[in-house]
């Protein structure tokens, strides 16, 4: 008896992926439209400079054929993906700063692995921003850099620039940094160590997933979510607002999980203690004095950020020790001061502004 | 429906979404003062460690499940996702050293004592007055 030839692995696989596309097609019309709607995020012309494990320092193309001497390095927070800070075409604040003139670099610091549960903040502020600015300076022949952090990145800006004062930061920015745990107050009684065991999640998860970070965002504003999608439905033929509102919406579903031991250090010395705004915060063996601070500085906080509340940021501008020091508190929120219509019309600008006569 | 009919709209979910909106800022700080509350954050400490524990066993036994029936567990896709991520980092450090054999590839090409600085835009900008 003759047997029939019986499909291979490959091609039952095949046919499965065949029948799940046509499925897909014929019952979700509206899939593709999403990812158009929202286009390419994070699409401005860049290369890779350097790469350290995740980290990965960008250097973006300039679109100017004269730009300032002093180039630009964005430090972006742990838990975020850095394409908010270069969304899309005209809601991007590289691409503003390239057409400005400015010679733009930035560090991303990737997603962590299991691998990476052991990084700590001397990790992030001694070893990988030192290497990726000696890198900027010989890629691009200055000695100095403006650096610009973002939340909790302006919390690794500021303490690099503290403990490397004589340089090379020549510029300092901070938008809405963290430095006085008093103001965050729901986080310092969710992370309680009377009823909360970080040792026991941390050893338990080796990072934080980001899952928990989202859980712990939105109960911050539990309503905020649905009042948005609201939002949207009111708006729903205002095209520019849905592009908006979605790429926003991506970017917020699109967290990353927080290195384990850098978690633990976050949590214990800046939440839980509050070091930073006592200047008591070491890192292998240095004190983190933000009054070694002297370069020029500009923090830039929102009015109703509930992740970093003004009461959690304010103190950081007392704290520098520099004699040139701005504040710009704008209306908003935490992504919209970077991202949003106010952003564009408001901070940018300003921005520019404040970097052109520091830049030369 | 455009918005200049918005006051004569009657439409009761319309006028539940409006409502919704302009009731949330009251409803999430009230939510906040509950939250902030000691009794409450101690329950929800507690239920972070008992959600992990149950978390973790229900993963481990549905893990099997799916292995049974050939299916990827959320282990396998987050090691996946990892992998790709390996593969991520090594792409990005071949591209840095294919960017700097092409510098070094480029340098003999430029006049003597050129510096590679040149090929880029000057650094002469100045603030507009």
């Amino acid at each position: 008896m003759q047997h029939e030839q019986r499909p291979s692995t490959e091609e039952i696989a095949a046919q499965a992926r065949a029948a799940v596309d046509r499925a897909l097609q014929r019952h979700i019309p509206g899939l593709n439209s999403l990812d158009e709607l929202t286009g390419e995020l994070g699409a401005t012309p860049k290369d890779v400079i350097y790469s350290q494990g995740t980290l990965k320092l960008y250097r973006y193309r300039p679109l100017c054929d004269e730009i300032y001497r002093v180039p630009i390095v964005l430090v972006m927070s742990l838990v975020s993906r850095s394409y908010i800070l270069d969304l899309t075409k005209g809601q991007s604040l590289v691409e503003f700063l390239l057409q400005q003139g400015f010679d733009v670099y930035l560090i991303d610091w990737g997603v962590p692995r299991p691998e990476h549960a052991t990084l700590r903040l001397e990790d992030y502020v001694l070893d990988f921003i030192p290497a990726c600015v000696r890198v900027i300076n010989e890629d691009c022949g200055e000695p100095d850099v403006s650096m610009v952090g973002y939340c909790m990145g302006g919390q690794l800006a500021s303490m690099y620039t503290a403990l490397h004062a004589d340089g090379p930061v020549k510029n300092l920015v901070c938008f809405t940094t963290p430095v006085n745990a008093e103001g965050m107050s729901l986080y310092r009684t969710w992370t309680d160590p009377a009823h909360f065991d970080l040792d026991q999640l941390i050893t338990t998860l080796g990072n934080i997933p980001p899952e928990l970070i989202e859980v712990s965002f939105d109960m911050l504003r539990p309503f905020q979510k649905t009042a948005g999608q609201l939002k949207l439905l009111d708006n729903v033929e205002d095209e520019a607002f849905v592009k908006a509102h979605l790429r926003f919406e991506r970017w917020a579903a699109d967290q990353i999980p927080f290195a384990g031991e850098t978690a633990r250090q976050f949590i214990t010395d800046f939440i839980r203690e509050n070091k930073l705004v006592r200047n008591e915060l070491t890192l292998a063996g240095r004190k983190v004095d933000f009054g070694q601070i002297r370069v020029p500085f500009l923090h830039v906080a929102a009015e109703h950020d509930h992740i970093v509340p003004a009461e959690a940021s304010r103190d950081l501008i007392g704290l520098v020790g520099s004699k040139d020091k701005n504040e710009i508190v704008l209306k908003g929120g935490h992504v919209s001061l970077v991202a949003g219509a106010n952003a564009v019309r408001r901070l940018w600008p300003q921005l520019d502004k404040w970097l052109a006569e520091r830049s030369l | 429906m455009s918005k200049s009919d918005k006051g004569l709209n009657l439409d009761p979910v319309r006028l539940w979404r409006e409502w919704y909106q302009q009731s949330e800022k009251s409803w999430n700080e009230g939510i906040s003062q509950l939250m902030g509350d000691e009794r409450v954050a101690k329950s929800t400490g507690k239920y972070v460690q008992e959600a992990m524990h149950a978390q973790r066993m229900f993963s481990e036994s549905m893990a099997k499940w799916l292995a049974n029936l050939n299916f990827p567990s959320r282990s396998d896709v987050l090691a996946l996702s990892d992998r790709i991520g390996k593969l991520e980092d090594t792409i990005a450090g071949l591209q840095v050293e294919i960017r700097q054999l092409r510098q070094t590839l480029t340098k003999p090409n430029l006049a003597n004592g050129a510096d590679l600085h040149v090929v880029r835009p000057k650094r002469t900008k100045t603030p507009p007055k």
